[in-house]
């Protein structure tokens, strides 16, 4: 018996309005409870295809099925009942910075409430007990009162975790988590990420730019180029090769 | 060394006419003047002797008749609550009028556009005209006063907080609404906290500007001190006249120095 994938991308293409081809046709199955991490440099796509999956971004062609609907051209309703499932972690960390990181926290919840309920705030008792369990998980718990803006980048970013998890999110979608932040935040915000993805078996996507991180991290590998698939495979088969092609001949792992 | 030949040009990156831009700038703005003086018909006597009245007039106001102070208080309770009413209603229709008329979420750029311009007509019309328009609509009294400076407030509010929701860092917004969240929480849990120090402190501004309006007001019959003032230098009870000025500054003043502290709290 074969397990189904959780997400079924075929041919997805995205052009934006002023002729730039972002995407070229991606096809890839991601299968439950996976850790992927994609690869690529600056402008090769991977952005884009994280926003075509949840629609901040409107995919211009190919088909996405996620658990078995396509979601192609979803929206309205129907869009928000699919976003609370999808968990987002943003490179800037997105959290609105004049609220408490608890707030920040519980704004994961919107999506499973009324609209007036969840636009004054009344989030459950439940909600809230689960929002400090999951800042303490990520080593926050005493930061929870404090306004966002007065957290570090790295701590800002736990809270970015704490958020798309408290979603009760079957798929996570990681955009650049650690371009921001320096090696050590960069460790800590990984290892989170990983770990709290493992336990609550949820699959995950992430884009990256270090290729250390990528095959210390990932289940399997995706390299992008361009707007197409040049590389999947698992974390020792990414050889030299591989990333001279990804990133130009002369072999920087980091763009610029 | 190389023949490099260096001219004006390369020193002051202008050339002479940019250069003197100041100057001409300058003898625009003395002629601007001048014509004006002339086309007035402006008469030296007529300001000398204007001013031997107004020493005598000064004279006249000195020493302020406080006894009237216990007539003239309602009154001037009266203008603050009309520029408070006044602010508040505008303040709540801004908001609404905001979040619309915002480049990055309102409903449509038609919506945007009529309601930018609707507010940049309310701004266009004096809140004296809007007195006038609503003392023919509702009657004397303060109700007309509250409209003028709830529909003139609208003008410049709906401007500032349209203007502060579209310099919102856009990714919070994207933010919430990735975790499925309805465009009414967008506006409540990303845009409102986002903007309030805005809010508030362009509404406290707002408020400080009312006060002063309103008071004035009072004068063609929108309620408050402003009637007092005009019946007082009617009866040449120049004495009474700087009582009802004096007890406006000490409204505006207070009303300034309450803002600051508010402002100050609110970061």
């Amino acid at each position: 018996m074969s397990v189904q994938p959780i997400l079924s991308v075929t041919e997805l293409k995205k052009t934006f309005p002023d002729g730039t081809r972002a995407l070229r046709g991606v096809s890839l199955d991601v299968m439950p409870g996976e850790f992927l991490v994609m690869i690529g440099s600056s402008g090769a796509g991977k952005s884009t295809f994280l926003r075509c999956i949840n629609h901040l971004f409107e995919p211009t062609g190919g088909r996405i099925v996620y658990d078995g609907t396509d979601i192609s051209t979803i929206s309205g309703a129907n869009l928000r009942r699919l976003r609370r499932e999808l968990g987002m972690i943003f490179q800037g960390y997105n959290l609105v910075k004049r609220l408490s990181t608890i707030e920040n926290v519980l704004l994961g919840r919107l999506g499973y409430m009324s609209s007036i309920s969840g636009a004054l705030g009344l989030y459950s008792k439940q909600d809230r007990e689960r929002a400090v369990e999951l800042l303490i998980r990520v080593g926050l718990g005493e930061q929870r009162f404090k306004r966002a803006d007065q957290l570090s980048g790295g701590q800002q970013q736990r809270v970015g975790i704490a958020r798309a998890i408290a979603q009760n999110a079957r798929l996570v979608l990681a955009d650049e988590p650690i371009a921001s932040l320096d090696p050590k935040a960069s460790d800590t915000v990984m290892s989170y990420l990983h770990e709290v993805t493992r336990e609550e078996n949820i699959t995950c996507i992430v884009n990256l730019h270090q290729v250390d991180y990528a095959k210390r991290f990932a289940d399997r590998i995706i390299g992008l180029k361009d707007g197409e698939i040049t590389f999947i495979g698992k974390p020792e088969e990414v050889t030299d090769e591989v990333i001279r092609d990804l990133y130009g001949e002369k072999g920087d792992q980091v763009d610029e | 060394m190389s023949d490099l030949k260096i001219v004006a040009q390369d020193l002051y990156g202008r050339s002479p006419m940019r250069r003197l831009m100041p100057l001409w700038w300058a003898l625009g703005l003395t002629a601007l003047f001048v014509v004006s003086i002339l086309g007035m018909n402006l008469n030296i006597a007529r300001i000398i002797e204007g001013g031997d009245r107004l020493v005598v007039m000064l004279g006249q106001m000195f020493p302020p008749d406080f006894s009237i102070l216990g007539r003239i208080i309602g009154p001037a309770i009266e203008t603050l609550y009309v520029a408070i009413l006044g602010t508040f209603l505008g303040v709540v229709f801004s908001i609404v009028i905001g979040v619309l008329a915002a480049h990055n979420i309102t409903p449509h750029v038609t919506v945007e556009i009529a309601l930018k311009g609707f507010s940049a007509f309310t701004r266009a019309v004096p809140a004296l005209i809007w007195a006038l328009l609503f003392i023919v609509a509702v009657g004397l009294g303060p109700l007309p006063g509250i409209l003028a400076l709830a529909v003139n407030s609208i003008g410049m509010l709906g401007k500032v907080f349209a203007e502060s929701i579209e310099e919102i860092d856009k990714g919070q917004i994207e933010a919430v609404a990735a975790t499925g969240a309805t465009p009414l929480q967008i506006i409540s849990k990303a845009i409102i906290p986002s903007v309030t120090p805005a809010l508030v402190s362009w509404s406290l501004f707002r408020l400080d500007i009312n006060i002063r309006y309103s008071a004035v007001l009072g004068v063609v019959g929108a309620g408050g001190i402003g009637i007092e003032l005009v019946r007082s230098t009617r009866m040449l009870a120049f004495d009474e006249t700087l009582t009802i000025t004096l007890l406006i500054f000490v409204m505006v003043w207070a009303v300034e120095y309450v803002n600051n502290k508010i402002r100050a709290f609110i970061r």
